[in-house]
């Protein structure tokens, strides 16, 4: 974001006449008491003030001369006790806009002497926003001479001895500049956002403080609301995408990456993702609790002097999340916003897959290979309808044409179909908000109803989310004291109504030619053995995908409530110094309840498992009772913020101002979890048969000799989280040219096992930024707006799953004699450290004339420091993989933001902004020595290689295949097909390594286009320099999982190796019986399926159009506006060949959606 | 005001009571325990998934006892090492990640090493004496018993001669995983095996705990000396230790008690078992016992050793109807499904009967074989076998040896032995109409380390 909002700096302390001000609203009782004897005009002035709530302006020196005077008045008008207080003063005055005005009588006389010298005049004014609202830093200039001034903080200036109808220059960073002539009339103006959306955001918010982004040296990212608002969404983070430079989502994530990554990453494998505060404190709760509606603006804090006051948990960078609140002396706005998503099916033709004839032929190849002989001897383990077919053929039950004609009806139904048909549909989502904001002269309010409803793509699964959100702040002792209390409360529920289906096979069919349900296989019985098993005695063992899609057979419900509460205290000691208290309380809980209904197939399936049937009497006995299966899960947290924290903020002449905050700060979370499975469920009775149930009781199979328990699931289990943080944070600015900041901070935590002096981390960061532009020797004009930053400084970062002393973890159940077990979860540690990261940033913030370009450049480097890592190490220690303080990072980049106004026009405008990023991580230190050449191309990221990325992608070297089809590799220099010597060969020089499977260089062009009461923006999101693996035809999978969704969605089956020859024009491997999963590893993990990620991709288009107010005035409201937003266009273009979206190599695409919206204030 | 006194409240008591240690001190899991009680390293040894489950699967697998039905099979089996052990190819593993033959015994021991460490932290009082002594015994128990299980697999068979310079175990003594330990030579790691079940004979409860058979006993030291010393050649002291053995706890099973129809005739605490062990916690579908394991068939001419009368014959095998391939039932490892190869008294009765006949014992051998097999055959149907010379002697107790013993991973510590001994057994596999065969004193009785091992530690592989 660019820097151009000095105007609300409100350090200029050159003002010649003392400005008092205060603004107040006609709501303020204006009955004015005061009873004083002997006491100076001015004085006699203050006291009308603070009663009033009026601003004053005068000019002490036209007070020389006054008198004392005595006062008495009871219950008057401000504009009585005014006159009263002026009697017999030299003196006159005028009010205007709440502001009084007191000038010399003697100045409003006309001059009767001829001057020699041209008349000058002082000019007093207000300049204000397009609001109404004070404007601070504005620069009043009298043109053609070095004169000027600033406007105070409530934006009021004043120039003394002006030529009089001189004309005054009227400028501020991102407003249009205006001239005005100077007159002895006080000048009201108000000044016109030269950019609309830069206008909005001027302070940013480090969860500590809010601070006016031009005081700050450290790396900040705001995201106002009209941003925010862009895009429609119902989880908040979404809507940073795209628009936010130095944050990337990762898509097509490896190893532990998280969901979102500020300036790439700094750990292994402790936490990775950034610190979500909201408001005041950390956000314990779901992410997606939060209402986006709610929230006003989004600050990205990203190097250590951002970051650093979040201490050791900033390591990921922090996202600080700051909601609405209201403001002093408005009349109450209500907002409505609505607005309802529509999302295409997922498309179930993305991924590559068999043809159902290719599918069908493997199967006929392993049915004669032998394949299904033990399966088809068991006489109860599943066979696909085609191997049945085969097997009447086999059985000479059916003759060869017959066996022609079913197979072929088989292969002419697509599962996919039925897919389509019945277990997806068009997602549906709608999004309702009503707000209702203001405030009087002594508290604010923001109070708002939400409500989401969300119907997804998958025909079984709704949710929806009501959120209450209230804030408000009381003023107290002449605003001495504020008292601030919000709540926030979201109850949402996560339907699942019916179960959901996987086909085993391309061809399955699940609905007849009525449509009426047909029984799969399940992927354990054969389905002649279901339909006979027990003879009846059982309960109906056939599963219908159709019906189980059914509610009553399977539901399952999740109820997440969140409170948060607000508290907090603000205490002005003394006009420099502020004592602040703040507390959170946040608690929630997420209750999950699944029923599998006794008609479910599930539970008939684990009934009749382990039904046996006495061979004399025919009894069934059934060890798992009849009645429906239902699990219970509750998991809940509260946690408790407390914070002190002393704001100290003064000015020494004009040169000096400091800032410092200093507090303290306590965290204590805790959460809990239980959780039970109740067997032979009665849902009327709501009892349950687990006590018939033994645990520690071997049952045998009903359909084989193999045994089982029952699993008694229940217990429960929590966890603790602890921190004392002490921090102080603070600037100082030296004539607004220089400024220096600092920060410390020293967190301790629960760490288990680690003594009291190690559970602490102190941290710092220090930075330095310069406004060039305020030199006296800068005066290049196309560029009035450069700044210097420079920041150093350590974030940190904790893993609770580690711990420096020999630790267990409880096993649920114990063993088989149903004794207690402990298990080994951390070997001892005894050198672990907290992890940290060294942050350094430069940055270049810069404006042209008129702030037609403006943007910043910046560059970063993060060097992890004893991050802990993920190791392999010889078995023969116990373990085979260890955790602890293995490594060392270091990353860098650059971040650039540009914005450029390209045309504007009265009623058109064009601009344009553009984010590019560039990122590069490194491991420079791992201390364990790697393993195989397996190891690092299947996961490099487990024990990343020195001196390359963690997210590197490895690979073999394929030369090809030889005449046998046969994939060919390197060892030792030569060509191979010792696969497993490839494998377990050590010599990583023998891999070739292409990138990183994140983007090096990403970033996104967003242009808008606004005419009339139009509005029109679109996003174009690019990622360049990465890489990502190309799934193709794996030969042991097609084989040996036969079965299942990943033996028949495959790519490359038809270009594969089949006769001499294809190996000059092919490099998939002929298929060979059985699979060897170390011969395709050679060709999965190969350099020829690593493929470009590069993409260029059309993320969004808005549409807005805000109805003209003046043709529709009899419509209640002050606003509306529609709006139109549609998402995950698709790619425009992109490196690699296939067809294949590289961010979804896997899986099917975010489908498209588009919204249709409305906005409304009242 | 009634918040802010209350915040105040708090943040003063939360600042200035100097509960902040105790704050921080909280777990942060309520599952998470750091051990310090007796109690604690009770439930760490009481992790039967590790501790009574090291003996490696590949000992049964390159076994004499099976075949695979068909090629077929042989092919699809899901692990390299399944089908590479039937063949005793040079490269068992072929890749193959953590492979539990080798990893779940030294994990056995990192467990003993940490409750031994943690042991000497606790004071011995009079109360409790007896828990903490047996607790140290167990720990040394079961580093001796996943030491033995892994020389047996990974080393060559003990002989005097070569001892001091063949390989052996890497030796590990204290749970800190930074250090990595050399080979032994073999030597060293039986005199390791002896030390540490010397330490856990004095200190372990004398009685088989009749609930608990994870649990090991002063019994179970001595017939875990008595099997180690038998499989060393050393069967002097062989015979002492199973005297030990059966002085303590002699009991038998007579079979006509069980039921031979059921597909789990014991139950995992059987009278005879003196100690529960299994084979590794594994995938391999080769040594599972129970009908649905149909890739292979006991041989032929093992299950023809069986006279009718033998109730073992209907007790240790099933036969699948479908095929008619043979496969073996549940055994004393109860309903689990990996087969038992722990102590128990038909070993010691074996042992002993061996020794005797090894020193011209004769009657008595055959005295204490009959004590054994009047147990196995159908009430009434039994004759006492009678042995006409030392060697018919010895003949009689090996092949009940092998009858009585199957599944039970002992056959590949024998043919070590025995061959060692000159008895010149060669097996012989056909598969696909390829014959492989594995002569006697073949490098490849002596299986390979795994690949992660060597090269995470740099130790020497075995030559095969």
């Amino acid at each position: 974001m660019n820097d151009n909002k000095r105007c609300i700096v409100s350090l200029n302390t050159t003002i010649l006449l003392l400005a008092l001000l205060f603004f107040g609203t006609a709501s303020f009782a204006q009955q004015i008491t005061i009873n004083e004897h002997n006491i100076s005009l001015e004085k006699a002035l203050k006291r009308v003030r603070s009663q009033s709530g009026y601003g004053f302006v005068f000019d002490r020196n036209d007070f020389k001369g006054t008198h004392m005077i005595d006062i008495d008045l009871k219950n008057v008008s401000v504009e009585e006790a005014i006159r009263s207080v002026l009697i017999e003063q030299p003196l006159t005055y005028s009010i205007k806009n709440k502001v009084v005005i007191v000038k010399s009588k003697s100045r409003n006389t006309p001059l009767r002497t001829v001057m020699v010298k041209p008349v000058t005049v002082n000019v007093v004014g207000l300049i204000t926003d397009e609001s109404g609202k004070g404007l601070s830093g504005v620069t009043i200039t009298v043109k053609n001479t070095l004169e000027s001034t600033e406007t105070s903080e409530t934006g009021i200036f004043a120039i003394k001895n002006v030529e009089d109808k001189a004309t005054l220059v009227v400028t501020c960073l991102g407003y249009e500049p205006k001239k005005v002539i100077a007159t002895k009339k006080p000048v009201n103006l108000k000044m016109v956002s030269a950019i609309k959306t830069l206008s909005e955001v001027h302070i940013i918010s480090t969860g500590y403080q809010f601070i006016p982004k031009e005081r700050a040296t450290g790396s900040f990212v705001l995201i106002d609301s009209a941003l925010l608002n862009r895009k429609v969404s119902t989880n908040i983070l979404e809507r940073l995408d795209g628009v936010t430079p130095g944050l990337l989502f990762n898509k097509n994530a490896m190893g532990n990456t998280p969901e979102i990554s500020i300036r790439d990453r700094s750990t292994i494998s402790a936490n990775a993702n950034p610190l979500i505060v909201l408001d005041n404190f950390p956000y314990d709760g779901d992410i997606s609790n939060i209402n986006p509606q709610d929230v006003k603006s989004i600050t990205i804090l990203k190097d250590a002097a951002a970051a650093s006051i979040w201490g050791a948990r900033a390591g990921n960078g922090v996202i600080v999340i700051t909601t609405k609140t209201g403001s002093y002396n408005q009349k109450p706005l209500i907002n409505f916003n609505s607005n309802v998503t529509f999302g295409s099916k997922p498309n179930q033709y993305y991924l590559p897959q068999l043809t159902n004839r290719e599918y069908i032929d493997i199967e006929q190849f392993l049915f004669n290979k032998g394949r299904y002989n033990s399966k088809i001897s068991s006489g109860y383990m599943f066979l696909s309808p085609a191997v049945e077919t085969m097997l009447q053929r086999r059985n000479n039950v059916i003759t060869d044409a017959r066996e022609a004609a079913m197979l072929d009806s088989i292969a002419g139904h697509d599962n996919r179909a039925d897919l389509n048909t019945y277990f997806y549909r068009e997602s549906l989502n709608q999004q309702y908000q009503l707000n209702a904001n203001g405030g009087g002269r002594y508290n604010k309010y923001y109070i708002s109803l939400g409500y989401d409803n969300d119907l997804a793509s998958n025909v079984t699964n709704s949710s929806s989310r009501f959120t209450v959100n209230a804030n408000n702040t009381l003023s107290l002792l002449k605003d001495k004291v504020q008292f601030l209390t919000g709540i926030m409360f979201t109850s949402s529920n996560n339907n699942v109504k019916g179960s959901g289906y996987q086909p085993l096979y391309p061809y399955e069919n699940v609905a007849g030619a009525n449509g009426q349900a047909l029984a799969v296989t399940d992927g354990t019985l054969r389905l002649i053995y279901a339909d006979t098993a027990g003879a009846g005695k059982l309960l109906d063992w056939h599963k219908r995908p159709l019906d189980e899609l059914n509610e009553s057979y399977y539901h399952s419900i999740s109820r997440l409530t969140d409170y948060k509460l607000n508290l907090g205290v603000n205490y002005k000691v003394i006009p420099n110094l502020t004592l602040s208290l703040n507390y959170t309380y946040d608690k929630g809980f997420n209750e999950t309840s699944e029923d599998n209904s006794q008609e479910s197939y599930y539970t008939r399936n684990m009934i009749n498992s382990l039904s046996q049937i006495d061979p004399v009497s025919g009894a069934v006995k059934r060890p798992l009772p009849l009645g429906d299966i239902i699990s219970n899960n509750n998991n809940s947290f509260y946690s408790h913020y407390v914070r002190a924290q002393t704001n100290y903020e003064n000015r020494i002449s004009n040169k000096h101002a400091i800032n410092v905050i200093a507090g303290y700060e306590i965290k204590a979370y805790q959460s809990s979890q239980n959780y039970a499975t109740l067997y032979g469920y009665n849902p009327a009775t709501a009892m349950n048969l687990n006590s018939t149930i033994n645990p520690l009781q071997d049952y045998t199979y009903y359909y084989n000799s193999g045994t089982t328990r029952i699993p008694v699931s229940m217990g429960n289990a929590g966890t603790i989280d602890r921190y004392i943080s002490y921090y102080t944070n603070g600037s100082y600015t030296y004539d607004q040219k220089y400024i220096i900041t600092a920060s410390a901070r020293k967190d301790e935590s629960n760490i288990f096992g680690v003594k009291s002096n190690q559970k602490g981390v102190p941290l710092w960061s220090t930075g330095f930024s310069w406004n060039i532009d305020k030199e006296d020797f800068y005066n290049f004009s196309p560029l009035p707006y450069l700044k210097l930053r420079a920041t150093f400084g350590y974030n940190g970062n904790v893993d609770k799953t580690t711990a420096a002393y020999l630790t267990t973890q409880i096993y649920n159940g114990g063993n088989i004699w149903g004794q207690p077990v402990l298990l080994i979860s951390n070997p001892p540690n005894p050198s672990l450290r907290w992890e940290k990261v060294r942050n350094t940033n430069f940055a270049i913030d810069f404006g042209t004339k008129n702030n037609r370009l403006t943007g910043s450049l910046e560059y970063w480097t993060k060097s992890g420091i004893d991050l802990i890592g993920l190791s392999p190490i010889a078995p023969q220690t116990g373990i085979s993989i260890f955790k602890g303080n293995s490594a060392n990072t270091l990353s860098k980049g650059i971040d650039f933001t540009l914005t450029s106004v390209n045309i504007i026009l009265p009623q058109f405008r064009w601009m344009s902004t553009f984010l590019f990023n560039y990122n590069t991580d490194k491991i420079t230190r791992y201390k364990v020595k790697q393993g195989s050449n397996g190891d690092i191309v299947h996961a490099n990221y487990v024990s990343p290689l020195e001196g390359y990325s963690y997210y590197s992608i490895f690979s073999y070297k394929y030369l090809g295949l030889d005449h046998n089809g046969n994939p060919q590799g390197l060892l030792n220099g030569q060509v191979s097909e010792d696969y497993s010597g490839i494998s377990n060969s050590t010599n990583a020089s023998e891999l070739a390594y292409s990138g990183t499977s994140t983007p090096k260089y990403f970033g996104s062009v967003r242009n808008s286009f606004t005419y009339k009461c139009w509005e029109l923006s679109f996003n174009i999101i690019y990622k360049l320099g990465y890489f990502f693996r190309r799934p193709s035809l794996s030969n042991y999978t097609l084989y040996q999982g036969n079965g299942t969704t990943a033996s028949y969605q495959q790519a490359d089956f038809d270009v594969r190796w089949q006769k001499p020859g294809d190996e000059l024009i092919t490099n998939v491997p002929s298929l060979i019986y059985p699979g060897k999963q170390i011969r395709d590893f050679l060709y999965t993990y190969s350099d020829i399926l690593v493929e470009k990620g590069d993409h260029l991709r059309l993320q969004d288009i808005q549409l807005n159009y805000q109805l003209n107010k003046n043709k529709f005035k009899r419509l209640p409201f002050s606003s509306i506006s529609l709006y139109l937003y549609a998402a995950n266009l698709g790619i425009i273009w992109k490196a690699a060949a296939k067809k294949i979206d590289p961010d979804y190599p896997t899986s099917a695409p975010a489908p498209r959606t588009i919204s249709l919206g409305l906005k409304a204030n009242f | 005001m009634k918040i802010l006194q209350s915040i105040t409240l708090l943040f003063f008591i939360t600042t200035f009571c100097n509960c902040k240690k105790d704050f921080l001190e909280a777990k942060p899991d309520t599952s998470m325990v750091s051990p310090t009680t007796l109690a604690d390293y009770q439930a760490m040894i009481e992790n039967v998934d590790c501790l009574n489950r090291t003996t490696p699967g590949l000992l049964q697998m390159a076994s004499d006892d099976y075949s695979f039905i068909n090629y077929t099979f042989w092919q699809g089996t899901f692990f390299s090492a399944e089908r590479n052990s039937y063949i005793w190819a040079k490269d068992l593993y072929e890749g193959q990640k953590g492979v539990k033959d080798w990893n779940v015994g030294y994990s056995s021991i990192f467990i003993c090493n940490n409750v031994l460490e943690g042991l000497d932290q606790i004071a011995i009082t009079d109360l409790n004496r007896k828990q903490y002594n047996n607790l140290r015994g167990w720990a040394f128990f079961m580093r001796s018993y996943a030491l033995y299980d892994l020389v047996r697999s990974f080393s060559p068979v003990y002989d005097s001669q070569t001892a001091s310079t063949d390989l052996g175990m890497p030796i590990r003594l204290k749970p800190g995983i930074d250090k990595i330990e050399h080979r032994s030579t073999l030597q060293e790691t039986y005199d390791q095996i002896f030390s540490d079940l010397a330490a856990s004979s004095v200190l372990l409860l004398p009685v088989v705990d009749a609930d608990y058979k994870e649990r090991p006993s002063k019994v179970a030291a001595m017939a875990l000396y008595a099997r180690i010393y038998l499989s060393m050649g050393k069967y002097d002291q062989a015979e002492q230790f199973a005297d030990s053995t059966l002085n303590l706890y002699p009991a038998l099973m007579d079979y006509n008690n069980a039921d031979t129809l059921q597909s789990i005739p014991f139950t995992m605490n059987t009278t005879e078992t003196i100690l529960y062990f299994t084979v590794v916690p594994n995938y391999y579908n080769i040594i599972n016992t129970a009908d649905y394991n149909d890739a292979v068939t006991i041989n032929p001419s093992l299950y023809n050793l069986y006279d009718t009368n033998d109730l073992r014959k209907s007790i240790y095998f099933g036969m699948n109807m479908q095929t008619g391939s043979l496969y073996v039932k549940h055994g004393y490892a109860g309903a689990y499904p990996n087969p038992f190869t722990g102590l128990a008294t038909d070993e010691i009765y074996l042992i002993k009967a061996e020794c005797l006949a090894r020193r011209n014992q004769t009657a008595n051998a055959m005295t204490v074989l009959n004590a054994l097999l009047i147990n196995r055959y159908k009430t009434g149907k039994f004759i006492p076998l009678q042995a006409i010379s030392q060697q018919d002697a010895l003949n009689k107790v090996l092949l009940e040896r092998r009858k009585e013993l199957v599944w039970r991973s002992l056959r590949w510590s024998d043919l070590k032995r025995l061959n060692k001994e000159g008895a010149n057994i060669t097996l012989q596999r056909i598969l696909n109409g390829v014959t492989y065969t594995l002569p006697p004193h073949d490098p490849k009785y002596v299986f390979p380390i795994p690949d992660e091992e060597i090269a995470l530690s740099g130790i020497p592989q075995n030559i095969r």
